[in-house]
């Protein structure tokens, strides 16, 4: 009770603070858009071995927003960031048709982890610049979206390195949490 | 495959990935010359370091799939593909087949935009490779065909029937084995991993199949229908490129 009442309390005067992991597989395009986000600039990015972690205000809510890297090994380790976490982004190279069954198989995964049961989820079609990336529908499908049950999701369309659908996303997430889902 | 099995073969995979890496032109980035890489493009099929890497990823995977040595899982197709490469020396012997003057690779302590500008024009846009490589749509002249290529030929296909339309059942009229002899305007990006079409056109019926380059057949049947087949081969890049019509 105590809790809801301050989360109640805060989103009323604006200081609603929010734990966001950034997951996808590697080379998704979570770091550049974590700093699209931060900054509203293309940064030039190398793998990330470890995390980055930044803060992101938007819509009176204080976004804690935590990327992890995503190469294979180091995937296993995004279960010891999961505790109080309020909502997943989750980054998809629409461009890389190869991986996405892969990309699926991590996100079900996530899914399924009990500490993440109340998080709401973001997903991010990313690079739909490059040729051949498959479009939000495409995505859902890809992802086996459908199969989400009792949790709020949604999908967008988005290119990180022209900042579009980034912040289309963000108005979602921040509705999302001011309403108390995630 | 048993659990054993299947672990050993995993084990033998990364011992020849690091076998390669061991070997010394690898020991170098093949981009920029850096120590030490400990990354990989693995349809290129170069060793490269964290920084060039950070560029390759950059350009898209329909380019460049990077792949960490140490910290990702890699199939046995992407471990075979960097092999038949053979590392940074034979990458570059075809990639930095002629740097025009004034172009200089780029060294370990470049900036990021001189590193993306010559990446990109390595990999992307491919100017730097021997001039009857370059992707060029629509050019006509001829170059012989690897000869790398010509030596694994070996396989058979089966055509489909040509002289129905495709609903219902396939039906097989014959088999035909290829030889190729030469290409012409070949595209070499993704070479290992890209579908070239074998086209079989018989009068003005046309029948496509997708092979691999490395699988086609190797002679020709000797059914007399077939000295009026044309075959085309195409490889799949951007766009189709033509590679070579045999009349037989």
């Amino acid at each position: 009770m105590g809790l809801l009442f301050s989360r109640m309390f805060s989103s009323l005067f604006g200081n609603q603070e929010a734990r966001i992991l950034v997951l996808g597989l590697d080379n998704a395009g979570k770091t550049t858009i974590l700093y699209r986000l931060q900054m509203g600039e293309v940064v030039s990015t190398i793998p990330t071995i470890g995390f980055n972690v930044e803060t992101v205000q938007y819509n009176n809510i204080k976004f804690q927003v935590w990327d992890l890297g995503g190469q294979t090994s180091i995937r296993p380790y995004w279960r010891c960031y999961f505790p109080n976490t309020q909502a997943v982004i989750y980054v998809v190279d629409s461009s890389d048709t190869e991986r996405i069954g892969i990309a699926k198989e991590e996100f079900h995964s996530i899914l399924e982890e009990e500490e993440l049961k109340g998080a709401a989820v973001l997903i991010f079609a990313n690079k739909q610049d490059l040729p051949g990336a498959l479009d939000d529908a495409a995505v859902t499908e890809a992802l086996e979206l459908h199969k989400i049950k009792s949790r709020q999701w949604a999908i967008f369309k988005a290119c990180a390195t022209k900042g579009e659908g980034l912040f289309e996303g963000l108005d979602w997430l921040s509705n999302t949490l001011k309403s108390g889902g995630g | 495959m048993s659990r054993f099995s299947e672990l050993k073969h995993a084990a033998s995979g990364k011992r020849r990935l690091k076998d390669l890496l061991l070997q010394s032109d690898n020991r170098f980035c093949a981009d920029c010359g850096a120590p030490d890489p400990k990354w990989a493009s693995a349809n290129i099929g170069v060793f490269i370091c964290l920084k060039c890497c950070g560029v390759h990823r950059s350009l898209g995977t329909h380019i460049s799939k990077v792949l960490s040595v140490t910290l990702d899982e890699w199939s046995d197709d992407e471990i075979d593909s960097m092999t038949e490469v053979g590392g940074n020396s034979s990458a570059n012997a075809i990639y930095e087949a002629f740097l025009p003057e004034g172009v200089s690779k780029p060294g370990p302590d470049s900036s990021h935009e001189e590193r993306m500008r010559f990446i990109r024009s390595k990999y992307e846009l491919q100017e730097f490779l021997k001039p009857s490589l370059r992707i060029t749509s629509g050019k006509t002249s001829s170059s012989s065909l690897k000869s790398s290529f010509s030596t694994k030929l070996f396989d058979s296909f089966r055509i489909p029937s040509v002289s129905k339309n495709s609903e219902g059942m396939v039906e097989f009229i014959g088999l035909v084995k290829v030889k190729v002899k030469k290409g012409t305007n070949l595209a070499i990006r993704d070479m290992l991993s890209s579908d070239p079409y074998v086209v079989l056109a018989l009068g003005k019926q046309v029948s496509g199949i997708c092979l691999f380059l490395f699988k086609f057949s190797h002679f020709i049947s000797q059914n007399p229908w077939l000295r009026q087949v044309h075959i085309m081969m195409y490889i799949f890049v951007d766009h189709w490129h033509q590679v070579e019509i045999f009349s037989f």
